[in-house]
Formats: structure tokens, sequence, C-alpha cells
């Protein structure tokens, strides 16, 4: 794996080629591993060892895909909807869980650095409530899923205050630690300087803790997806969570299948674009660095 | 010992002013206190909820006095075998194919890109298919947490491996050793401290999935609770399991937190801790 990386920038001239015939075996090998995978679970459905009322295999849950995609939401589960409004409907469900997500993420990410910056700026203000945040870091969020309903009712609220709690406090924390990670030396020198606070804030600390700061969230993300879904499944009457909870209730285990699949997907394309984004955002730090 | 007194009067002081809030507001009438309702009136009712933790009082009404206890203490002895067997097995199996994928080439090309797709799907989509395979019971909740847990050790194994610096392996092979030497001197100490760290960071995943798989897939266990609390709009009840999956996750995170500290004895201590 190294040794071709190294060859492959030594040579300049071979290296557009060397990089096609690379994407090329690389995908030949994605192809290979899929339909190996695939080929297993159809062989089993074939042969009669598994039940395909239970575990249907890809081919039928994915075939059907328009009579799976109307039951994604209520508007399109009765009458004669066209493919397209059913089309529509599959991908109107995932926006709003996807949106839900994000909010949450965004106000857990603005909040939590506003709280942390601020227990740090303000030591009697980190006495008094790091105690308390330290205490409800570990409370799961399924455990706060009916105070949120008890509060918010049933919406979008709930499902956005869950994804918030399940972030902020661990980001609150994870902000105090990379605070006090960062070299004693870079703030001395920008006082020597002459900086101010407000300058040492903006021009040091900021850009110390952001990349480590992105990197806790993207690995909390995970956590974030799966919340917004149980609390779609308990306390809003939309999205992905509520189509999984009915493919449970009504034992159809295509539509279960299908809408895992629809949640891999969007969970990987969110991954994807909270990566681009963040190698956008944090053009200082080198590129070896970024990864989790 | 007068610095630790400072600490402890800190927290007492935090905890105090947080529960003084919730205290004032919920006695000025600023809302419902059925909906929420504040620590003095949810706390002494906890040896009439604790009956709820357990199914068999819940039907018999059994001498409860004595039973409260027991009741508690057997339902979080189930979640927590739930999540530490779902862990560990998670754990070893993810390392395993982790390092198989990195020490068979073929195997590796052949799994990897399906883990990684496999990996993004979260853990409560799998719960239809969790209850279809185990049915009720232990099962489909070890399954969810192992779930969670297995493809984001098995990547972090993988990416893990990829950074072992190439000096460590290269000096292992001047030195003569084998494949297994290297793998037992070079490769499994190197990992071992990244990949605590992560699963330290999923634990908080894994507490999470063993609760929404028990409120969905058994009958018993701290998630069954949380739900019967929401259905029966038990709010006391809510607090009271609020609490104790909090004190759980606490100690849990804690214990792991040394186990670490022990298990990674090469490591300077300021390193060991968790960074991120």
């Amino acid at each position: 794996m190294k040794t071709t990386e190294l060859s492959a920038t030594d040579h300049s001239a071979g290296r557009a080629t060397g990089r096609l015939t690379r994407l090329v075996t690389g995908g030949a090998w994605w192809c290979a591993s899929l339909a190996l995978f695939v080929g297993i679970w159809e062989l089993t459905w074939a042969v009669g060892w598994s039940n395909p009322m239970l575990m249907p295999p890809p081919h039928i849950f994915l075939e059907d895909f328009l009579a799976q995609g109307r039951l994604f939401d209520r508007a399109t589960r009765m009458g004669n909807p066209s493919a397209v409004e059913i089309m529509l409907t599959v991908l109107s469900t995932v926006a709003l869980s996807m949106m839900r997500v994000l909010v949450g993420l965004a106000i857990a990410f603005v909040g939590s650095l506003a709280v942390g910056l601020a227990m740090r700026y303000a030591p009697l203000f980190a006495k008094l409530t790091l105690p308390t945040v330290n205490l409800l870091a570990p409370v799961s969020p399924i455990a706060w899923l009916p105070v949120a309903i008890a509060i918010f009712g049933i919406g979008n609220a709930p499902a956005i205050f869950l994804v918030f709690i399940a972030l902020f406090f661990i980001m609150t924390l994870a902000t105090l630690s990379l605070i006090d990670d960062i070299p004693l030396e870079f703030v001395q020198l920008a006082r020597i300087m002459g900086a101010t606070r407000w300058q040492i804030f903006l021009q040091v600390i900021l850009p110390a803790i952001l990349p480590g700061l992105f990197v806790v969230m993207r690995l909390n993300l995970f956590a974030a997806w799966m919340i917004v879904l149980i609390a779609e499944s308990a306390g809003v009457d939309s999205g992905l969570g509520l189509v999984v909870m009915v493919a449970r209730n009504t034992f159809d285990a295509q539509l279960a299948f299908f809408t895992m699949t629809i949640i891999g997907v969007t969970g990987y394309l969110l991954d994807l674009a909270l990566r681009q984004f963040q190698h956008r955002v944090l053009y200082w730090v080198p590129q070896g660095d970024r990864s989790a | 010992m007068t610095s630790f007194l400072k600490q402890a009067s800190w927290w007492v002081l935090s905890i105090g002013l947080f529960i003084g809030l919730w205290e004032v507001t919920s006695g000025l009438g600023l809302y419902n206190a059925k909906i929420l309702p504040p620590p003095h009136v949810f706390l002494p009712s906890f040896p009439e909820q604790a009956m709820h933790f357990d199914s068999g009082a819940k039907i018999a009404g059994q001498d409860q006095a004595s039973s409260a206890l027991v009741a508690v203490l057997s339902t979080c002895w189930k979640t927590i075998t739930r999540v530490v067997l779902g862990l560990a097995s998670g754990f070893v199996l993810g390392v395993l194919v982790g390092v198989l994928i990195r020490y068979y080439v073929y195997f590796g090309k052949l799994a990897l890109p399906t883990l990684t797709l496999l990996a993004p799907i979260s853990p409560f989509a799998w719960l239809p298919v969790a209850v279809y395979l185990f049915g009720v019971g232990d099962a489909p909740a070890i399954f969810l947490v192992f779930i969670a847990v297995f493809f984001i050790i098995t990547l972090a194994t993988i990416a893990e491996i990829d950074r072992v610096k190439l000096a460590y392996i290269n000096v292992a092979r001047i030195m003569g050793a084998s494949r297994l030497q290297l793998l037992r001197h070079v490769i499994v100490p190197a990992i071992l401290p990244g990949l605590f760290m992560i699963l330290r960071l999923n634990l908080f995943a894994a507490w999470m999935v063993v609760l929404i798989a028990e409120s969905a897939g058994a009958d018993s266990g701290l998630g069954a609770v949380v739900m019967l609390a929401r259905n029966t709009a038990n709010n006391e009840l809510v607090f009271l399991g609020m609490i104790v999956i909090g004190a759980i996750g606490f100690v849990f995170d804690f214990t792991l937190r040394q186990v670490q500290r022990r298990m990674l004895y090469w490591l300077p201590r300021e390193q060991a801790a968790l960074r991120a």
C-alpha cells in the first residue's frame, strides 16, 4: 500500500495513468466484494436455508421499490400514487430526518463551543457548571426521550432536542480538554507579541481546537444519526425512524431491509459530506492530520 | 486533602444550584410539576416506583419493601451483562477481522468494501432484523450492541494498523521477527491504545443501543423500564430511570478508563488519557 503510493509520486509523468488504473482495479474489487456478499445471501435463499419472509434477498426487496416507497409516508400509503409521487415521498422522508440531524448538530456545535469557552474564560462559571455537566453527560439520550416528549410534545422539536442532548455534553467536555491541550507556548507567544484576549481567542485558541472538535463531532455523528431515528419512531409522525418502526410492527421484512439500505446510504453520504466540509473549513491543518 | 475538600464543595454547590433552580422554577409554577416533577417529589417515591423495574412484582405485588432494591439491581444487572457481552464480542471479533484483512490481501480486498458499506447502517435500522432473527430476549440486545461496535472497531483496527510507523516494522523484520511475532510484539501494542479510545467513545452508543433493544425486543432491563415510564406517562419513573442510567453510564466509563490505564502500562500517563 505505502510503497505503491511512494512510487506513484516519484514518477509524475505516469501519475495520471497510475491513478486511473488504481481507480479501475479499486472499483473492480468493490464490485467483486459486493457481488460475493449479495451472492452468498441470494444463494442461501435459492437453496432454501433462509426464510424469504424473514431474510428476503436483495433482488426481492429492491425490485419492489415503489411498493416499499409508498409506505414511507401516510399521504401515499392509501390510494394510487404515481411513481414520481412515491419517489418524492422517499426523498422528503430522508430530507426530513437529515434536516433534524443537521439542525441539532449545528446547535450543539455552537452551544458546546460557547459553553466550553465560557467555562475556561470565567473560572467561577466553570466551577459552578462543570460538575453538573459531568453528571448529565453519561445519561443516555434515550432516557431523555420521555422528557423531550413531555416538554416539546410531538413534532420536529423533540427530535432536534435529542440530537442536541446526544452531542452537547460530550462536545462541551471535548472543548475543555482541547483547550487544555493547547501548548502554553502558543498563548505566551501571542501575549508577548501584544495580542489582546479577543485576538488570542480568535487567532490562537479557535484555530487550535477546531480540528479536534470536528473529529469529535464526526465520531458522534453516528450517535446523533441513531438518536434521531429513535426520536422519530417515538415522538414524530414522519421520518426514517418511523418507517423502521412500521416495518417492525407489521413484520414487513422487505420494508425493513429496504429502509436499512436507505439509512446506510444516507449515513455514508452524511459522513462524506462532513468530511468534505471539514477539509474546506480547516484549510490550515496538514492533509495527513485530518482523519480521525 | 484541602484541595479535595474544595473540589467536593464545588461539586456540591454546582449540583445544589442545578437542583435549586429546578425546585424554584417548579415552586413558582413556571411549568407543570406533573410533567417535570422536581427532585423532592420523585426521589422519595423511589421505593414504590422500584416495583416497576421487575415484571414479576408489577403483577403479583409481592412484599415490595424488601424486593425493591433487588428488583432494581437485577434489572441493572441484566442490562449490564448484555452491554458487556456485546462489547466484548464486538471488540474481539472486530480486531480479529481487521487484522485478517491487513494480513491476507485477498480477504481484505473482498471483505473491506462490503464492511465499509454496512458500517454506516445505524444499529437502530438493524432492530427489526435482530428481532426477526433472534426473537425476543437477550440475544437481539446483544446482537445490536455487537453490530454497533463491530464495524467501527474493524475499520478503526485497519486505520490504526496503517498508521503503525514503518520503521517499527522494519526494525522488527531486520531483527528476524516472524509474522506472528511482528503481530504480537509490534502491531498489537501499537494499535491497542487507539482502539481503546475508540471503544470508550463508542461505549456511549453501545449503552444507547442496548436500551433501544430492550425497549423493543426484550421484556426486561432498563430500556423496558424507560418505555414503560413513557407509555404510562409516569414521569417520576422517567427521572428515576434517568438517574440510574446516568449513574451506570458514569461507572462504566470510569471502569473502562481504569482498565485502559492498567492494560496499556507501556504508555506514558498523559497519553493514556482520552485526548479527544
